[in-house]
């Protein structure tokens, strides 16, 4: 196993009422194996943005453990919080504001090189940058621009690029997608795909879309309020779903065309329960 | 045949900046009748937002504005700012992204609710507030008599966009203009103010201009749809025959890419991304992204919004070109 979480809690301080907590995460446990994408759906306030977080040790689990290649880092010091990041890596939601607006692509890119020590040299970074940059489908000249000067499809390639650069064993995309135009959303699902396939790359993909979801993901856990609800094949919990909440989730998509709104509409907006 | 309840003619939109004229909206012709849904859909930058803002005199100042923009019969561009806004408070009711900042903080939802019935229909506080409370009953809030007086960090975000709902509507109005009233909500909610909009018009008889970027959403709940790229209507279709027959390549392309439960080979995506309002290319603005790409004619001439069936119009020389790439018909 890549990863494995088990019993995993986290839970904040309200700052506004005394001794009250917030358990964003409430007894989490779910593997990622070698390879393969594990999908994580659920709406806002589910929790599952915390669970990938928690995953970098980005915030600190109250309770239960992650294990990263069989290792258990949730006691880890801070000083080897570098190496479990290089292990683990994350890819954000808003690439406009996860990326430097004062340094340019190029230095962006070779920050993870340099932070990990992963090349000797400033000609061996370099290449390594002109590496990555094709495997995300950039030019080359791409170095020397300025995030502003991007698209915002361009910028997540340079988000998927950071989060390459030290071979990580796991990426965490925490709605890759979600910012992008609707146009170019198919375009970072694609090279996704892709680099999983070159690459071998193993995935937690969280969003709230359940069509990109069960695109991109071999396996889905369904979270919501802290808890997973269902996990299993993505074909089977999206036509056979067991839990409440997920037939819920389910009928709320959209229909595809006005002839399968007009279909729900008629089963009053039900779907078949299995 | 009567009056449309709103109506746009060639109207233009451009914004002076440091960079040179941004061209956001390139003459675009709408209707809404009585009762009737017009989906407006469109990515960022293609207009779809600044269109109705300037329509409806909402722009700030410095965005030049030309065309005409007729609500009830009378041209809302050459009314004076205190006439316009007493019009378009009474007949036109909007809803926007994010109900937060649309909302003031410092008031209670009853006053904001009852505020516009107060002013405009000169009726005493205490009428404004018993209005208020039956708004809040109306779009399913539930302790509406205790709710009103709540102040709107006390709603959820769903709740918030109801309370904006409300105080739309609180005038009864004409015209509802929703602009991604529901892309900042769970699906869940989406669902139950989609739901919510559709009940109330099919009482009110209210014309809705919904304002999106999401295809599948205008799938379920409107009647006409209008897809906008770079400043001006690409297509326009009753929302039926749009998802079985599009005809412009770039409508075609949108379908074509929405990935597919149970279909896991790669998308269809397209290439590139939207185009720069700063530096719209002088044929179509498709043309650099587009499948068919016919020929040079394209890239230089602008194709005229053209009859291609039944109240089916689209900007392209290519509308009879088979699918480049699946339509978004099947299921």
């Amino acid at each position: 196993m890549v990863a494995a979480v088990e019993d995993l809690h986290v839970r904040f301080p309200v700052l506004t009422s005394g001794k009250r907590e917030v358990r964003a995460v409430d007894g989490v446990s779910f593997e990622v194996a070698r390879g393969e994408t594990l999908g994580l759906v659920g709406e806002s306030g589910s929790g599952k943005t915390t669970t990938g977080l928690a995953l970098l040790r980005l915030v600190n689990p109250s309770a239960g453990t992650v294990r990263i290649l069989g290792e258990d880092v949730t006691s880890w010091p801070r000083r080897r919080l570098r190496a479990l990041r290089r292990r683990v890596a994350m890819v954000f939601q808003d690439p406009q504001s996860s990326l430097d607006p004062r340094h340019s692509i190029g230095w962006s890119i070779e920050e993870p090189i340099r932070v990990h020590r992963l090349r000797d040299g400033a000609a061996a970074r370099r290449a390594r940058v002109h590496e990555l940059l094709e495997q995300v489908g950039l030019p080359a000249d791409a170095a020397a621009r300025h995030p502003h000067e991007l698209s915002g499809g361009q910028r997540q390639r340079v988000g998927i690029a950071r989060a390459l650069a030290g071979q990580p064993d796991l990426i965490v995309l925490d709605e890759p997608l979600a910012s992008l135009d609707v146009s170019v959303q198919a375009q970072v699902m694609n090279l996704l795909r892709q680099l999983q396939d070159e690459l071998g790359l193993t995935y937690l993909f969280i969003a709230h879309d359940l069509a990109a979801v069960a695109h991109m993901s071999d396996r889905v856990a369904v979270m919501t309020s802290g808890h997973i609800v269902e996990t299993g094949p993505a074909v089977q919990v999206y036509e056979h779903p067991q839990h409440e909440y997920t037939r819920t989730l389910l009928a709320a998509i959209p229909a595809d065309t006005p002839a399968e709104a007009r279909r729900r509409r008629a089963g009053a907006g039900q779907r078949s329960p299995a | 045949m009567s009056e449309p309840v709103f109506s746009v003619r060639d109207l233009r939109v451009s914004v002076r900046t440091r960079r040179g004229l941004a061209s956001i909206v390139n003459g675009v012709d709408l209707t809404v009748d009585h009762g009737r849904t017009l989906a407006v859909v469109g990515e960022s930058g293609s207009g779809k937002s600044m269109a109705m803002l300037a329509a409806t005199g909402l722009t700030p100042s410095g965005v030049r504005v030309s065309g005409s923009a007729r609500l009830l019969g009378t041209d809302l561009r050459t009314m004076r700012a205190r006439q316009l806004r007493a019009f378009r408070g009474r007949h036109a009711g909007f809803v926007f992204q994010d109900p937060l900042s649309s909302l003031n903080p410092l008031m209670t939802v009853g006053r904001q609710i009852g505020e516009a019935y107060q002013l405009l229909q000169g009726r005493s506080r205490a009428d404004a507030r018993r209005r208020a409370v039956e708004l809040l009953g109306q779009v399913g809030i539930p302790d509406a008599e205790q709710r009103v007086d709540s102040y709107p960090h006390q709603f959820s975000g769903g709740m918030r966009q109801r309370v904006m709902i409300a105080m739309a509507l609180a005038c009864e109005p004409e015209l509802l203009i929703a602009d991604e009233a529901t892309t900042a909500l769970d699906v869940t909610i989406e669902a139950q103010v989609i739901n919510l909009v559709t009940e109330l018009q099919a009482k009110l008889g209210t014309a809705v201009i919904w304002i999106t970027h999401d295809l599948s959403v205008v799938a379920g709940m409107a009647d006409d749809v209008a897809v906008m790229y770079g400043g001006r209507i690409v297509e326009h279709s009753p929302v039926d025959e749009l998802f079985e027959h599009p005809a412009h390549p770039y409508t075609k392309a949108l379908l074509g890419a929405r990935p597919r439960i149970g279909d896991r080979s790669p998308l269809a995506a397209i290439p590139g991304s939207p185009p720069n309002p700063l530096r719209l290319p002088p044929g179509c603005a498709f043309y650099p992204r587009c499948p068919v790409r016919g020929d040079a004619r394209c890239a230089t001439e602008l194709p005229p919004l053209a009859p291609v069936g039944h109240e089916h119009s689209a900007r392209t020389f290519y509308a009879d070109v088979a699918d480049a790439v699946p339509g978004g018909s099947t299921s």
